[in-house]
C-alpha cells in the first residue's frame, strides 16, 4: 500500500475540519468489515474504536466514520492530539502522569518510562491467568486503546475485503492491484468530500464506495457480506431506539405525576399513549438487536438491562389495564428510563457491541430459558424496588394522609414480590437443568448461582416473615428496596465486582462507585424515613 | 408432643435460618472472588460444617413446622409440597456428594486414556518390595486447607520414623533457586545481567557433569556457558568457563569473525563487550551449586499455583507440590511419598480419534468444538458441547481442551468431566415438589375464591 503514502502527503496539508456530505458519510458508514468475529458495518467499526479509545461516540464534532478515516490516512495528525481516556487515577499516578489529566495522546503514552514494565507485568500476569485487580485492569484497557489505535493507523486492521481462501478477510495494508486502487479511491474522496458542504449531492465519495463494493462483488458475489443485516446495523446506530423509548417512558413518568395531582381522561389517555409509544420503540430496537445478532435478545449485560425494564413495563400496563392503578405506571416508567439511560450513559462500562458468544451458549434452549426467566425476575423486582422507594415518600409526606396510597403500593410490592421470586426460582432450577444437562452438575455454587438463591433467600425471608405480621406496610417498603441489593448483587455485582467463577463471560468492569452510592444513598434514605416516623 | 416441636417450628427460626443460609452463601462467594479458586470455596464454606448444620436446622425447622400443622388439609398442599420439596432437594444433593462422581479426564489426541482425576487430594507412601517393585504402604485423603494436622500428629510412620507436615500452602508458586553446595561433585553456576540504555537481560546459567554447557541466546548475541571446550563458530559470542575461583571469559565479534577481548573476571564485576554498549555485570558465580526448590505462598490461584506441603523426615524437612513424589532414604530402605489427586479407573479406554474446532471468523477465539472418540464395546462416538456421552453409568461431558504450549494455536488434547450423578432423579423430584407446591401456595387462594364466589352467584 505504497500509494496511500501519496495520498498522505495530499491530505495533510489540508485536514480540514469539516464534516461529510451526508451522501458520503452514509455510503461510507455501510461499508462492511471484519472485526471482533464477525462482519460490521464500518460505522460500528469506528464507533466502537471511538469509544474505546475516548470513551465517547463522537470526538470535536467528529463523527465515528470521519475519525475513523482520517486516522486511517493521516495517523500523523493524530500522533499527538489528546484522544486516550485514562480514567484509573492508580493507572495515573503509576505512570506519573498528570494527576488531574484523564487525556492523552499516543506519543505521551508510548514514550512514557513506566509503560514498557506496567505492560510486561500485565502480561506475567495474563500468562498466568492471574486475577488481575483494577489497577491491571486499565492496564489492559490502555494497552488495548494503544493497539486499536495503531491498527487503525496502518490500516493494518480494518479488514475491508473477503480473502481468497480462509476466512480472515484482507486488511486495508494487504489490498493489492485494482481493488487497493478502489479502496485509495474512497480515501481521496473522503479527503475530498470533507471540503463540501454536507448537503452538496455532487460528492465523489458515494460512487467510490460502490465502486470498491462492485470490485469486491465481483470476485465474491452475495457471499461477500450479509448486506441486509449491516444496513439494519447501521440503520439501528443512527436511529438510537433505546433513546426514543426512555424519552417517552420520561414523558410518561411526567404524566402520571400530573395525573395523580389533577386527574381526568385525557391525561389518563395521554399516559397510556406515552407508555405504548416507549414500549413499541423498545420492542422494535430490541427486535432489531436479534435480526443484527442472530441470537436471542439476553446474551450480555447491556442486553439484560434493556430487557429487565421491558419486563417491568409489561407487567405494570397489564396490571393497569386490570386494576386501574397509575401509580404501577409510575414506578415502571421509572425504572425503564433509568436503565435504558444507563445503557445510553455508559457505553464503556455496559458494552453494547455484539460480541461473540462462549460455545457453551451457543444453540441451547435451556440456557435461553434460564437466563430469560431469572433476568424477567429481576423486572418485578426492579418494581417493588422503585414502589418501595415512592411508598417510603408517602410515608414521610404523611402516613395518615396516604393511608390509601400506601396500601395500594404494599399489595403491588407484594404481589411483584411474589412474582419475581416464583420466576426466580423457576429459572434458577432451570439454569441447573441446563448445568446438569451441558455439565453434569445441577447444582455447584458457582458466585452466580450462589447470588441468584441468596436474592432469592432474601425475599422468601420477607415473605415468610409477613405472613406472620412482622412485616407489616413500612417493613413491606424497606425490605423491597433492602432485598433489591441483592438483586443488584446478583446481577452487577457478581460480574463487575466479584468477577469469579463460570459465567465469566459476562464479566466487565467499571461503574462500582456510582451503583455502590445508588444503593448506599437508599440505605440512607430508608434511615432518615424510620427516624422521622419514630419521632 | 406438639408443645416440644413448636419452638423448633417457629418462624423464627425459619427466617434466621433463611438468613444463616444466604449469608454463608455470600461469604462464599467473596471468598471465591478474593481466592480465585472454585475448590477452596467448596471446601472452606460451602461444604463446612456451619453450612451442614445450617441446612439441618433448616430440615429440622421444615419438618417441625409440617407435624405443628398436622392433621393437614387440602389447603396445606401447597405448604407440605414446598416444604417437603426441599428437604427431598437437600437430600439429592447429599447423595450426590457422598456417592456422586465429579471429575475430570484429559486425553491428548491420537491416544488413550482410563483414569478419571476427581478433586479430592491423596497422600500415598510406596515402599519397595523384595522384587524392588514400589507397593503401596499407607494412604490417606487430605483436605489440609481445613483439616490440618498438628505438627506432633505424624502423617505416617516410616521405617518405624514418623514423618509429618511442617506446613501447607494451598495457593504456591515453585520457586527454583541455584545455591552454593560444599558437594566438589555438584556443578557450576553464574548469574549475570547483560544490559545497555536499551535493553537489560539477566539469567542463570548452570553447567554439571551431566549438562555440559549451557547458552542463552540473546537474538544480536549468545552467552555460552561451558567447561571451556567451545570453538567459535558465528556471531557475537561471550563465552564464559570457571577457572578455580575465577570466570574465564572471551568475546568474539560478529564484524572481525575472532576473538576481540578475553580474560579472567570474578563475581561483582563489570565487563564492556564492545557490542552496542552492552556491559556484562556478573552478579553470582558459584563453583559448585545445587538447584533448590522452595514454594512461595499466594494470596490466590493462578495457572502458575498449585498446593504444596512441607514434610519433616528423620530431621529434614522436604517440599512437595502436588501431582508429584518425593523420593525418602532411611539407613538402606527406600521409600516414596506420592502427592496427588485421586483418580478413578475405569475398566475400559476412552481413545481419542480427533479433536475438531470451529472459530468465530477470522478470530481465534472458539466457537464450538468436539471430539470424536473410540471406546472398545461402543465403538465410535462423537462427543460435542452439550452433546454428552453416556456410558455404563458414566456421562462425559466436552468441557475444554489444551493448547500445545509451544503453538498457541495448536491443541493436544480434549478435556472432558467426567460425572456419575446418583442423586439427580432425587433432586429434580425435589424441586418438581417444590415449584408444585409453591404454585399452589399463591394460586389456591385465588382460585378457591373465585369458585366461592361463582357458586354464591349461582346459588
Amino acid at each position: 500500500m505504497k500509494a496511500l503514502l501519496l495520498v498522505l502527503v495530499l491530505f495533510t496539508f489540508h485536514f480540514p475540519a469539516h464534516s461529510l456530505t451526508s451522501d458520503g458519510y452514509t455510503a461510507l458508514r455501510n461499508l462492511p468489515v471484519q472485526d471482533g468475529g464477525r462482519i460490521k458495518p464500518l460505522d460500528t467499526f469506528a464507533l466502537e474504536s471511538l469509544q474505546l479509545i475516548y470513551g465517547k461516540s463522537k470526538l470535536d464534532g467528529k463523527r465515528p466514520v470521519e475519525f475513523l478515516m482520517t486516522l486511517l490516512a493521516a495517523p500523523e495528525e493524530w500522533r499527538d492530539k489528546k484522544i486516550f481516556l485514562v480514567r484509573h487515577s492508580g493507572l495515573r499516578e503509576g505512570m506519573k502522569l498528570e494527576k488531574d489529566r484523564q487525556l492523552y495522546s499516543v506519543n505521551e503514552l508510548i514514550d512514557n518510562d513506566r509503560i514498557g514494565l506496567a505492560i510486561n507485568s500485565l502480561r506475567g500476569k495474563l500468562a498466568k491467568k492471574e486475577k488481575l485487580d483494577s489497577y491491571f485492569q486499565a492496564v489492559q484497557k490502555m494497552a488495548s486503546q494503544i493497539e486499536r489505535f495503531h491498527l487503525i493507523a496502518g490500516g493494518s486492521d480494518v479488514r475491508v475485503s473477503p480473502p481468497v481462501e480462509g476466512d480472515k478477510w484482507l486488511s486495508v495494508k494487504q489490498l493489492e492491484g485494482d481493488r487497493e486502487k478502489a479502496f485509495l479511491n474512497i480515501v481521496s474522496a473522503f479527503a475530498a468530500d470533507l471540503s463540501l458542504k454536507s448537503s452538496d449531492k455532487n460528492g465523489q465519495l458515494p460512487g467510490a464506495v460502490a465502486a470498491f463494493v462492485t470490485n469486491v462483488k465481483s470476485q465474491h458475489g452475495d457471499k461477500y457480506a450479509p448486506f441486509a443485516r449491516v444496513k439494519t446495523e447501521v440503520h439501528y446506530n443512527s436511529f438510537k431506539p433505546f433513546m426514543w423509548s426512555w424519552i417517552f417512558y420520561l414523558l410518561c413518568a411526567i404524566l402520571v405525576l400530573l395525573h395523580l395531582a389533577f386527574k381526568g381522561k385525557v391525561l389518563s389517555m395521554a399516559i397510556w399513549g406515552a407508555a405504548l409509544v416507549g414500549l413499541a420503540l423498545h420492542i422494535y430496537g430490541i427486535s432489531l438487536r436479534v435480526f443484527i445478532s442472530e441470537r436471542p435478545p439476553v446474551s450480555n449485560m447491556f442486553e439484560t438491562v434493556i430487557w429487565v425494564p421491558l419486563v417491568a413495563m409489561i407487567s405494570a400496563l397489564y396490571y393497569e389495564y386490570k386494576a386501574r392503578s397509575k401509580i404501577i405506571l409510575l414506578g415502571a416508567s421509572l425504572v425503564s428510563v433509568l436503565c435504558l439511560i444507563l445503557c445510553h450513559l455508559a457505553p464503556t462500562i455496559l458494552d453494547a457491541s455484539f460480541t461473540p458468544l462462549e460455545p457453551v451458549l451457543r444453540d441451547n434452549f435451556w440456557l435461553l430459558t434460564h437466563v430469560v426467566i431469572i433476568v424477567s425476575s429481576y423486572g418485578p423486582y426492579f418494581l417493588a424496588f422503585l414502589l418501595g422507594d415512592l411508598a417510603l415518600v408517602y410515608f414521610l409526606l404523611g402516613e395518615k394522609k396516604h393511608k390509601k396510597q400506601i396500601k395500594e403500593l404494599t399489595q403491588i410490592m407484594y404481589r411483584c414480590i411474589q412474582i419475581g421470586s416464583v420466576l426466580l426460582l423457576a429459572g434458577t432450577i432451570l439454569g441447573g437443568v441446563w448445568a446438569d444437562y451441558s455439565w453434569g452438575r445441577f447444582w455447584g455454587w458457582d458466585p452466580k448461582e450462589t447470588w441468584a438463591f441468596i436474592a432469592f433467600m432474601g425475599y422468601i425471608a420477607v415473605l415468610h416473615a409477613r405472613l406472620v405480621g412482622w412485616v407489616k406496610d413500612f417493613g413491606m417498603a424497606v425490605s423491597s428496596v433492602v432485598c433489591f441489593s441483592l438483586v443488584i448483587m446478583a446481577w452487577y455485582g457478581v460480574n463487575y465486582v466479584l468477577g469469579a467463577g463460570l459465567h465469566s463471560y459476562g464479566f466487565g468492569a467499571g461503574g462500582l462507585e456510582y451503583v455502590a452510592t445508588f444503593v448506599g444513598v437508599h440505605f440512607l434514605f430508608i434511615g432518615y424515613v424510620f427516624l422521622m416516623r419514630k419521632s | 408432643m406438639k408443645k416440644f416441636i413448636k419452638p423448633l417450628a417457629s418462624i423464627k427460626l425459619a427466617v434466621f435460618v433463611i438468613i444463616l443460609l444466604a449469608g454463608i452463601s455470600a461469604v462464599g462467594t467473596f471468598y471465591e472472588s478474593m481466592t480465585n479458586e472454585a475448590y477452596a470455596a467448596q471446601k472452606v464454606v460451602y461444604k463446612s460444617a456451619y453450612m451442614i448444620l445450617a441446612q439441618v436446622l433448616l430440615i429440622i425447622n421444615l419438618t417441625a413446622v409440617m407435624i405443628d400443622r398436622w392433621p393437614w388439609k387440602v389447603r396445606h398442599t401447597g405448604f407440605v409440597c414446598a416444604h417437603i420439596g426441599i428437604i427431598v432437594l437437600i437430600f439429592g444433593s447429599w447423595v450426590t456428594y457422598e456417592f456422586g462422581i465429579d471429575g475430570s479426564m484429559s486425553v491428548d489426541i491420537g491416544s488413550k486414556s482410563r483414569s478419571v482425576v476427581l478433586p479430592d487430594r491423596l497422600l500415598s507412601v510406596y515402599a519397595y518390595d523384595e522384587n524392588m517393585r514400589p507397593k503401596k504402604v499407607g494412604e490417606r485423603t487430605t483436605d489440609f486447607i481445613v483439616n490440618r494436622p498438628k505438627p506432633d500428629e505424624p502423617l505416617f510412620v516410616v521405617a518405624g520414623k514418623p514423618l509429618t507436615l511442617k506446613e501447607y500452602y494451598h495457593f504456591a508458586e515453585r520457586d527454583e533457586k541455584i545455591v552454593e553446595s560444599d558437594n566438589k561433585n555438584d556443578g557450576a553456576a553464574i548469574r549475570f545481567l547483560l544490559s545497555n540504555d536499551r535493553v537489560s537481560v539477566s539469567e542463570w546459567m548452570f553447567i554439571s557433569k551431566t549438562k555440559k554447557d549451557h547458552v542463552v541466546n540473546l537474538g544480536p548475541a549468545r552467552v555460552i556457558w561451558d567447561y571451556g571446550v567451545y570453538k567459535y563458530d558465528y556471531g557475537n559470542v561471550l563465552h564464559l568457563s570457571p577457572k578455580g575461583d575465577k570466570v574465564a571469559y572471551k568475546i568474539y565479534s560478529e564484524k572481525t569473525k575472532g576473538l576481540t577481548k578475553e580474560g579472567l573476571t570474578t563475581a561483582g564485576s563489570i565487563i564492556q563487550t564492545g557490542w552496542m554498549g552492552l556491559e556484562l555485570r556478573l552478579f553470582n558465580y558459584y563453583k559448585n551449586s545445587t538447584k533448590k526448590i522452595t514454594y512461595v505462598e499466594k494470596e490466590s490461584a493462578s495457572d502458575a499455583t498449585h498446593s504444596a506441603i512441607k514434610v519433616n523426615f528423620d530431621g529434614k524437612d522436604h517440599w512437595l507440590g502436588l501431582n508429584s513424589v518425593l523420593r525418602l532414604f532411611t539407613g538402606e530402605n527406600g521409600f516414596i511419598l506420592s502427592y496427588g489427586q485421586k483418580q478413578v479407573r475405569l475398566s475400559y479406554d476412552l481413545f481419542l480419534k480427533k479433536f475438531h474446532m470451529d472459530k468465530y471468523q477470522g478470530t481465534a477465539r472458539a466457537a464450538t468444538y468436539a471430539s470424536d472418540i473410540f471406546i472398545e464395546g461402543l465403538g465410535d462416538y462423537h462427543i460435542s458441547m452439550n452433546e454428552p456421552l453416556k456410558y455404563k453409568g458414566l456421562t462425559f461431558y466436552q468441557s475444554s481442551y489444551v493448547n500445545d504450549p509451544n503453538d498457541p494455536n495448536r491443541v493436544i488434547a480434549s478435556v472432558f468431566s467426567v460425572n456419575q450423578d446418583p442423586g439427580r432423579w432425587i433432586k429434580y423430584l425435589g424441586c418438581f415438589i417444590m415449584v408444585f407446591g409453591i404454585c399452589h401456595l399463591f394460586y389456591y387462594k385465588k382460585f378457591v375464591m373465585r369458585r366461592k364466589k361463582k357458586k354464591a352467584v349461582e346459588s
